[in-house]
Parts: structure tokens; sequence; C-alpha cells
């Protein structure tokens, strides 16, 4: 058994699982919040859900061995993708 | 120092894991799935009010649940890959039918979501963020439902595998596509049911 618990892989899923739970607490965090905070749990939210996600490709997916040309998409898809959901998130409403 | 970082970088062999195929379509869907966060968002802007309104009446706790059982799921393949690469068959299977697991754990759940909604009159035509939530939710329930078959038919090679006979990118290439299947539902989780 512990030669399934002692691999990085098994370190990986821990901190995803805990950054998940963090994630959960932050969301909760909403009701209270005022303009400001409401701003700045989206931003962690969405930065933690992201940061989750380059671990996935990272490690589980192995995205940490590959070439760097994949290694490039890889990336890229993460930070644009983080940058064009927050700045969905944040575009001045409507008017009218 | 900077000599000994260069050195170690050049003596890291670089490799496409699993087959080139397999990141092309990855690659190709996550772009889609990127495209239709941004019709989400696009609606949301629109409606706002209706959006965190209806929102609130989403369980949490069941998107919650499948993150971690998507997580799971995706410890339990990249495990059975790394046992298969020792060429141990009988972990490697043992670890793939794991994720099966995890697998049908996630969709009973979301049908028991989905059943919640339609008996509480909830479907597709109640307003704009129901008519997405389906949508967003059914297309990567879709994936999982693609990828179960996948792991369906890697847990049924897994049984006999040997690393001198058979090739282990292909179980790479399966366990790629089930993680994107995990990361999508990491992004979906707070873009639907949490930030408001």
């Amino acid at each position: 058994m512990t030669r399934y618990l002692n691999t990085p892989i098994t370190i990986v899923w821990l901190i995803l699982a805990a950054l998940m739970a963090l994630s959960w607490a932050i969301g909760d965090r909403y009701e209270t919040a005022d303009v400001d905070g409401v701003a700045t749990i989206t931003i962690a939210l969405m930065v933690l859900a992201f940061l989750k996600v380059r671990m996935v490709m990272l490690h589980f997916m192995d995205a940490k061995v590959a070439p760097f040309a994949l290694r490039l998409m890889v990336e890229l898809w993460v930070a644009g993708v983080c940058l064009i959901v927050l700045f969905m998130y944040f575009r001045p409403p409507t008017v009218g | 120092m900077t000599d000994s970082v260069s050195e170690k970088q050049a003596a890291t062999p670089t490799r496409i894991p699993g087959e080139a195929g397999v990141w092309l379509f990855v690659l190709g869907d996550m772009i889609l799935f990127a495209v239709m966060f941004g019709i989400f968002l696009h609606y949301r802007w629109l409606e706002p009010e209706l959006f965190v309104q209806s929102q609130a009446t989403l369980n949490t706790s069941y998107g919650a649940i499948n993150v971690l059982l998507l997580l799971t799921s995706s410890w339990f393949v990249a495990s059975a890959v790394e046992r298969l690469k020792k060429n141990e068959a009988r972990e490697g299977h043992q670890l793939l039918m794991g994720a099966f697991a995890c697998g049908t754990g996630f969709s009973v759940i979301k049908l028991l979501e989905y059943s919640e909604k339609i008996g509480a009159g909830i479907t597709v035509d109640t307003n704009t963020f129901y008519l997405y939530y389906f949508f967003l939710t059914g297309i990567h329930f879709l994936h999982v439902v693609i990828g179960m078959f996948v792991l369906g038919y890697l847990i049924s090679k897994a049984r006999t595998f040997d690393v001198s006979r058979n090739d282990v990118a292909h179980y790479e290439s399966g366990g790629i596509y089930w993680h994107m299947v995990d990361l999508l539902w990491i992004v979906l989780f707070p873009l639907i049911y949490l930030v408001q």
C-alpha cells in the first residue's frame, strides 16, 4: 500500500484535494463579502481553478516532460483562458 | 550555477506523453470548451442577476464531490500507467478499475442532480442560465461517458498487458483523455456552481 501512497502522483493528488477544499471554503465567503470582497473571491476561485488545471496537465498528463512546443500550448491555454475568464467576469455591465 | 541548471535541463529528455494524435484531439477539445466558457460568461454578463439567482438553486455539494471523484479517478489512472510501465499488469488492471468506479460515482451523482432539477420542473427552457447549465454539464457528461468506454476498453486489455509486447502509450493516451475530462470539470465547478 505504501508503494502507492509514497509517490509524486499521490502528493499531487493531496495538494489538488486540499486546493479543492480551499476553493469550496472560499466560495462560502460570498454571503458576507462586500463589493471588493466579491471581486477578490472571484479572482481567487478562478486562479485556484487554473492552478489545479496546470497541475493536472503537468503531473497527471505528464506535460512536464513534453517538448517545448507542446508545453507552450499547454501553458498558453491555462494562462490565456484564465485571463479571458477573469476579463469576462469584470467587464463593465451593459448600459441601458 | 547557470551552467549546472542548463546541463540539468539538457540531461532531462523530453518526449510526447502518449501519442501525438491524442494531444491534437485533447487541445482542440479544450479550445472548444474555452469558447463555451466564453459563451456562458457572455450571457452571464447580459443577465447577471438571473444567473446569480438561478445558480443559488444548484447543489454545490454535488459539484464538489464530483471534483473529488474525478481528481481521485485521475490519481487511479496516472498510478495505473506507472504500474504498467513497470510491467505490473495486475496492479495496473486494479487501479484502472478504481478509476472506472470513480467515473461511475460521478455519473450517479450527475444523474441524481439532473433528476432533482427536472423533478422540480427545471429544464433547458426555464431560463438562459439553466440552458447553459444543462448544455455545458451535459457536453461534459458526454465526455465522461466516452471516457468510461475508453477506460472499459483499457481495463479489458490491462489484465494481459506485457510491456515487451504491448505499447504503454495507448494507456497513456487514454489517461490523457481522462485527465482532460477531470480538468474541464475543475473549471466548470467554480464557473457554474461557485462564482457569484
